[in-house]
C-alpha cells in the first residue's frame, strides 16, 4: 500500500483524496493567520512572568478588583475606570481567569466594569478601546467579556479576535478563532448585533453602522458588490450577481444585510426569497419578521444557522 | 490498536506551553488551542453530527483550562485533551438518545447543498455517517485523517499513540471504510 494514507507522500491513492476532498467541508476552520505574524503571541508569553495567582485580586487601598498589567511603565494594576496608556512597547492585561487581552503600541484602554451578574453567579468585564488595537484571548461562557469602542460594542462568544480604533474613532474587528457580537446604535434608534464568526471582519465608523461580516476568502468582486448593496449604490444587476453567490460563506454578509433596516426593504426582501433552503429557517421565523428587523426573529434564525459560518 | 506505552510525547516548547499554561498565561493556552483544536475535532467528529462538534471543541477547551492543574504529565496534553472530548461527548448524550450509536445521524440540511452541489453534501453526510460506525480508534484516527487532514506522524504526536498503533488503524479503518462503502455501491470507490 502506498504511504499516502500515511503521511501523504507517495503515489497519491484515489480513494482517500476523493474522500479527503469530500469531508474537507467538516474541517475545524483553523484561524486564518492575521497579516502580522503569530510568532509574536509565543515572544509575549515568553517575555512574561509567571504568575500562579490567576484569580481576581484586591490590592490593598484599591476600591475594587484590578487586574494584573505588564509592559506598561509604573502601571501594575487597573481597576474599573483607570486608563491605561500603551507606550511604544506592546502590553498586555490579565483578565481575571479568563484569559488576556494584548494591547498594541500607543494604544488607550480604560477598565469599564467588571462585576458579578446572573445572580452573582459569574463575573462580566468590560473594557473600552478608546484608540489603538487589542488582541483578545478569551476562554468563558458568552458574554463574560466585552470590549466597547466610539463605534460600537463587542461581546466575546469564543476565543480570540482583535479589535482596532483609528483616530477617527472608526472600529475594526477581526475575529481568529470563536464569534463575536458587536452591537451598535444607541440614542433615537433600535441597538442591534451583528454576528462576525472565526475568519470574519466588520468595519464601524463612529455614529455609523458596521459594514456586514465578510469572510477573508471572499472574492474582490463580492466584497464590492456587498459594498455597493451596503451603500445603497447597487444596481438591480449588482443584485442579483450577489444573490447568485455559490459559496455558502458569501450568504453570511447577505445575511446581516437582510436584517439591516438601512437596506432598502425591498432589496431585503429580495435577498429573504432567495436565501439558499439549506439554511433552515425555523418555522417561527416569517419573512415580516425579518422585514421588521425584528432583533428575536433574527437570533432564533441566526442560531439555527450561525454553526455553518464557523 | 491503542498501546499502552506512547512513544515521547510533545516536544520540550510544548511542555514549555503547558507550563505557561498552567500558570495563568493566557496567551500560551491560547497557542495549545491553535494546535489541538484540530485534533479535538477529530475526536469529537467521529462521535457527533458536525454542528454540534464544533460547539463541543469550545467546550472542551474551557473544561480543559479549568482543569490544567490536573494534568499529571505535560508532555501529554494531546492525550488528555483527547480524553476530555470523549468524556465530553459522553456527558453530552447522557440522558439523551444515543443516535450515534444507532447509526442514525440527524444533521441538518447542508447550505452548501442548496447553494452549490446538493448531491457532494448529501455524499459527503452519508461517507461521514459511515465513518462514525467504525470502531472508535479506527473512526477517530481517520477522521483524523481524512477530515481534519493530518498526517499520522500528526496524529501519533497529538493523541499521545505510537506511529505503529496509528498507521494499523488508519489502515485497518480505510479498509474497513471501503468495503462498507463498496457495498453501499459509493461511486467514489475504486474496486
Amino acid at each position: 500500500m502506498s504511504d499516502y494514507l500515511w503521511d501523504k507522500t507517495g503515489e497519491p491513492d484515489a480513494d482517500v483524496e476523493r474522500l479527503e476532498r469530500l469531508l474537507a467541508r467538516f474541517r475545524h476552520r483553523p484561524a486564518p493567520r492575521a497579516a502580522r505574524p503569530r510568532r509574536w503571541v509565543l515572544a509575549l508569553a515568553a517575555a512574561l512572568p509567571l504568575v500562579a495567582a490567576l484569580l481576581l485580586w484586591r490590592a490593598p487601598g484599591t476600591r475594587g478588583p484590578t487586574y494584573e498589567v505588564t509592559g506598561v511603565a509604573g502601571l501594575e494594576r487597573v481597576g474599573v475606570g483607570d486608563w491605561i496608556e500603551v507606550g511604544e512597547e506592546r502590553a498586555s492585561v490579565r483578565i481575571a481567569d479568563i484569559g488576556g487581552v494584548d494591547l498594541e503600541p500607543r494604544s488607550r484602554v480604560r477598565v469599564d466594569e467588571i462585576r458579578l451578574a446572573h445572580g452573582g453567579r459569574r463575573e462580566e468585564h468590560r473594557l473600552y478601546l478608546a484608540r489603538g488595537g487589542l488582541r483578545a484571548s478569551i476562554f468563558a461562557a458568552e458574554r463574560v467579556f466585552g470590549t466597547s469602542t466610539p463605534a460600537g460594542f463587542s461581546v466575546d462568544l469564543g476565543c480570540i479576535y482583535t479589535v482596532e480604533v483609528d483616530e477617527h474613532g472608526t472600529t475594526r474587528i477581526a475575529v481568529e478563532t470563536g464569534r463575536v457580537a458587536f452591537g451598535f446604535g444607541g440614542a433615537g434608534e433600535p441597538r442591534r448585533e451583528v454576528f462576525v464568526p472565526s475568519g470574519a471582519s466588520i468595519t464601524c465608523r463612529k455614529d455609523g453602522r458596521p459594514t456586514p461580516p465578510i469572510k477573508d476568502g471572499a472574492a474582490d468582486a463580492f466584497v464590492a458588490l456587498i459594498g455597493r448593496i451596503h451603500g445603497g449604490s447597487a444596481t438591480p444587476a449588482d443584485l442579483e450577481a450577489a444573490l447568485a453567490a455559490e459559496e455558502r460563506d458569501d450568504w453570511l454578509p447577505l445575511f446581516e444585510l437582510m436584517n439591516d433596516l438601512a437596506i432598502d426593504r425591498d432589496v431585503r426582501g429580495r435577498i429573504f426569497d432567495r436565501f439558499p433552503a439549506g439554511f433552515e429557517r425555523p418555522s417561527t421565523v416569517t419573512r415580516e419578521g425579518i422585514l421588521a428587523a425584528d432583533p428575536g426573529q433574527r437570533q432564533l434564525w441566526l442560531d439555527a444557522i450561525k454553526h455553518w459560518w464557523w | 490498536m491503542r498501546e499502552p506505552t506512547p512513544e515521547p510525547g510533545a516536544p520540550p516548547e510544548e511542555r514549555l506551553l503547558v507550563e505557561r499554561a498552567r500558570a495563568g498565561d493566557r496567551p500560551a493556552f491560547a497557542a495549545l488551542y491553535e494546535r489541538y483544536a484540530s485534533t479535538v475535532h477529530g475526536v469529537l467528529l467521529a462521535r457527533v453530527p458536525p454542528e454540534e462538534a464544533r460547539d463541543l471543541v469550545q467546550e472542551v477547551f474551557l473544561v480543559a483550562l479549568r482543569a490544567l492543574d490536573t494534568l499529571a504529565d505535560a508532555g501529554r496534553v494531546g492525550a488528555w485533551l483527547c480524553a476530555i472530548a470523549r468524556n465530553k461527548v459522553r456527558d453530552h448524550y447522557k440522558g439523551r438518545r444515543p443516535a450515534l450509536e444507532l447509526g442514525e445521524v440527524s444533521e441538518p440540511a447542508d447550505p452548501g447543498a442548496g447553494v452549490a452541489s446538493p448531491d457532494e453534501g448529501e455524499e459527503a453526510r452519508a461517507v461521514l455517517s459511515l465513518l462514525r460506525e467504525l470502531p472508535e480508534a479506527y473512526r477517530e484516527t481517520l477522521a483524523m485523517r481524512l477530515v481534519e487532514d493530518l498526517t499520522g506522524p500528526e496524529i501519533a504526536l497529538r493523541t499521545g499513540m505510537t506511529q505503529g498503533s496509528v498507521r494499523v488503524n488508519l489502515h485497518r479503518g480505510m479498509k474497513l471504510l471501503r468495503e462498507r462503502l463498496e457495498r453501499l455501491g459509493w461511486r467514489g470507490a475504486l474496486s
